[in-house]
């Protein structure tokens, strides 16, 4: 599998994804001013939790144009929900990724009703940073990669996107998801384990 | 868990947490470094998959979507109806709201404040809040509320309705959103009509979807009275705006309209069973608002006849009755009807429409058709002579009266709709003024369905005659010169 070599042979560049933090004090304050009816405080969540909804969606669907759907579902659903998140609940995040969760749900008994194709990430959507030989590597990789996530159950591929498209906490993973912390960890494990084996052959290492 | 399997975890943690790379784990795990690789590596390979940036264009809208859908749904989730001279400003209607969402809050769980707290905080946030809005765009919240199918801002507008259905708290008030967004979409189809512009596929679809839940809500009898009287205006309305745009429907869109028809019809249809046989409803009384082009000509006006002996007022039967045009209104009175002493009916049908035989009846100057036994109509307590001032017509079963006032012909119908001893009360026909109204055939039949029929034939037979000239004078009075007034 020469093409994932070259994505094992740059591991020592690779890292995950950096994503926007925001410290809980902030983000707590932001969230009770939105329950409010702030509307600056609303845009501001928008900000911060829109480029991981969308990742959450791409991860899950796979397709650009249904996750940027699926994205201003989950905020309008937000919008119609927020003053009744209560902080005694569970996090702020996996309150969002809740809802992102359910928008999926719903998504997938939709798009099976319709008996829709699954999707696929398009070419022209690959990061114009890369050349075009890069680009169509990389496209195909991660064509592969995609392949194999659909591959795993969904409780797995539920948890690691959470965990590796968004960045969520073990914590905040299991209170999205309603599960407990152990059964979030023994599912990455297994998605990871799943997922490395379909990639990278034995000898391939 | 194994040792590996706690690396693993912890190498994991650091890798979305961005404190570490694959290179750097593996290095803080010398011993577990090539097991550790190929799972490090598809972690970060999964998490690339869905490192992709939504387009430019949809970011900027989608967020300008959110933040309009925000101040609308926060406007209307609070029922909000701000002064006339704020209604400019959508950013001025969000405050507002967000005031109000603070106050009832703060009324919901009481708190010790300030005795001067409260209005100091409202103002300063009031104020906070105004300068935190700037780049809220008032002008395009206004203006999409106003857009139709094609235009730019149209999505916006769809965009709010779904916010507007989402924070619905009740099933009541989601139910009141969607006549809301039904009503608009038949508006819609009337302004796009108007302009002039082809309604293409998807504009009736929409309609469609609005009105579809609320008629099979109203079959399975979850509507309320309230709410069924809505959508019963609702499906009329949907039925005549779609006769009216018919010509303007796209080629590709003919089975939408006539999806739309077949709802909107079976809309008033359920609703009309739910209206009238409502038994909790009240009573309907229908005021007629039509004049009647020939006014009750005056006895001056009135033609003398030149049959001063005519005695028979009772017009001869027909063996066959005749057929005539139900919607026709008799213009001119039948030769030979004069005014009675008493109420006279004729034995036997002198016309036949629509399958109902009417009767001529007769009572001093009134003169109509009336339907008499062979269609379970019967005259209630009327005296051998002398003209009542009222006359009143029942059905065998004593679900409908007719009552007719002799001396200028007005007219009522009393119809029990829900069996249940409570009588609508139609003014089917009524003077007021010198004016004569008559009820609308279309309104009694929407209501009534066929039960409308017969007072509708009755009331457009109503006549009244011309007084009868007094009997001459055995002596040639007409050669005589005219007593001049005293």
């Amino acid at each position: 599998m020469p093409l994932m070599t070259s994505l094992h042979s740059e591991a020592s560049s690779m890292e995950f994804p950096a994503l926007q933090a925001v410290s809980t004090e902030v983000e707590r304050a932001t969230v009770d001013r939105a329950r409010a009816g702030d509307q600056q405080a609303l845009a501001d969540i928008y900000d911060w939790y829109m480029p991981r909804v969308y990742r959450y969606a791409v991860a899950r669907v796979g397709n650009t144009h249904e996750a940027e759907d699926l994205t201003e579902e989950v905020f309008l659903k937000l919008l119609s929900a927020i003053c009744d998140f209560k902080w005694r609940d569970v996090p702020f995040s996996s309150w969002v990724f809740r809802i992102a969760h359910n928008c999926i749900v719903t998504h997938y008994r939709r798009t099976a009703q319709r008996g829709g194709p699954t999707s696929e990430i398009p070419l022209d959507m690959i990061d114009g940073r890369h050349d075009i030989a890069y680009a169509i590597e990389e496209q195909i990789t991660m064509e592969e990669v995609r392949v194999a996530a659909a591959q795993l159950p969904e409780a797995q591929r539920e948890v690691i996107a959470l965990r590796f498209a968004v960045g969520l906490s073990i914590a905040e993973t299991a209170k999205a998801l309603g599960k407990r912390e152990g059964n979030v960890k023994a599912l990455q494990h297994k998605a990871v384990a799943k997922l490395q084996k379909m990639l990278i052959p034995v000898d391939g290492k | 868990m194994t040792e590996f399997e706690q690396r693993l975890s912890e190498c994991l943690e650091a890798l979305v947490q961005g404190r570490l790379s694959v290179d750097e784990c593996l290095e803080m795990h010398p011993q577990h470094a090539d097991a550790l690789r190929p799972h490090l590596i598809a972690a970060t390979a999964f998490a690339r998959t869905a490192d992709q940036q939504p387009s430019a264009e949809w970011a900027t809208t989608a967020r300008q979507r959110f933040l309009i859908a925000s101040g609308k749904s926060l406007q209307e989730a609070m029922d909000i109806e701000p002064e006339p001279t704020f209604f400019a400003s959508a950013r001025v209607r969000f405050l507002l709201a967000a005031q109000k969402l603070r106050q009832e809050r703060s009324t919901a769980k009481p708190r010790r404040v300030p005795l001067f707290g409260t209005p100091m905080r409202a103002v300063g946030a009031l104020a906070a809040s105004v300068a935190l809005f700037v780049g809220f765009s008032g002008y395009t919240v206004q203006s999409a509320d106003a857009a139709l199918p094609g235009d730019w801002r149209y999505p916006i507008k769809l965009q709010t309705e779904r916010v507007r259905l989402a924070v619905a708290l009740s099933a009541d008030q989601k139910r009141d959103v969607q006549f809301d967004i039904a009503e608009e979409r038949l508006q819609e189809i009337e302004a796009l009509a108007y302009k002039g512009k082809i309604i293409g596929p998807g504009v009736l679809n929409r309609f469609v979807e609005q009105t579809q839940p609320l008629v099979e809500q109203a079959n399975d009898g979850n509507l309320d009275a309230g709410d069924a009287a809505r959508l019963q205006q609702v499906s009329i309305r949907g039925t005549q705006v779609l006769d009216q745009v018919e010509p303007q429907v796209a080629a590709g869109a003919e089975t939408e309209l006539a999806q739309a028809k077949v709802i909107s019809d079976t809309g008033v249809t359920v609703t009309r069973e739910l209206v009238v046989k409502n038994p909790d409803r009240p009573n309907i009384v229908i005021t007629p608002q039509i004049p009647v082009s020939t006014a009750t000509p005056e006895p001056t006006e009135a033609i003398p006849t030149d049959e001063p002996g005519a005695e028979t007022p009772t017009p001869e039967p027909t063996d066959v009755p005749a057929t005539e045009d139900p919607e026709a209104t008799p213009t001119e009175i039948t030769p030979g009807e004069v005014p009675t002493d008493s109420v006279v009916m004729s034995e036997l049908p002198i016309v036949e429409i629509d399958d109902i035989k009417l009767h001529t009846l007769t009572a001093g100057r009134l003169t109509l058709r009336a339907p008499g036994p062979s269609t379970g109509w019967y005259l209630d307590g009327v005296p051998e002579s002398g003209v009542p001032l009222l006359v009143t017509m029942k059905t065998q079963n004593q679900q409908s009266f007719i009552v007719l006032n002799t001396q200028n012909g007005d007219m009522y119908w009393y119809v029990s709709a829900a069996s249940n001893n409570r009588f609508d009360e139609i003014q089917m026909r009524l003077t007021r003024d010198g004016q004569v109204f008559q009820a609308d055939a279309a309104v009694l039949r929407y209501f009534y369905g066929d039960a409308a029929e017969i007072p509708l034939l009755v009331m457009n037979s109503i006549r009244i005659l011309p007084e009868a000239s007094p009997t001459p004078e055995p002596t040639a009075t007409l050669e005589s010169e005219p007593t001049p007034p005293l």
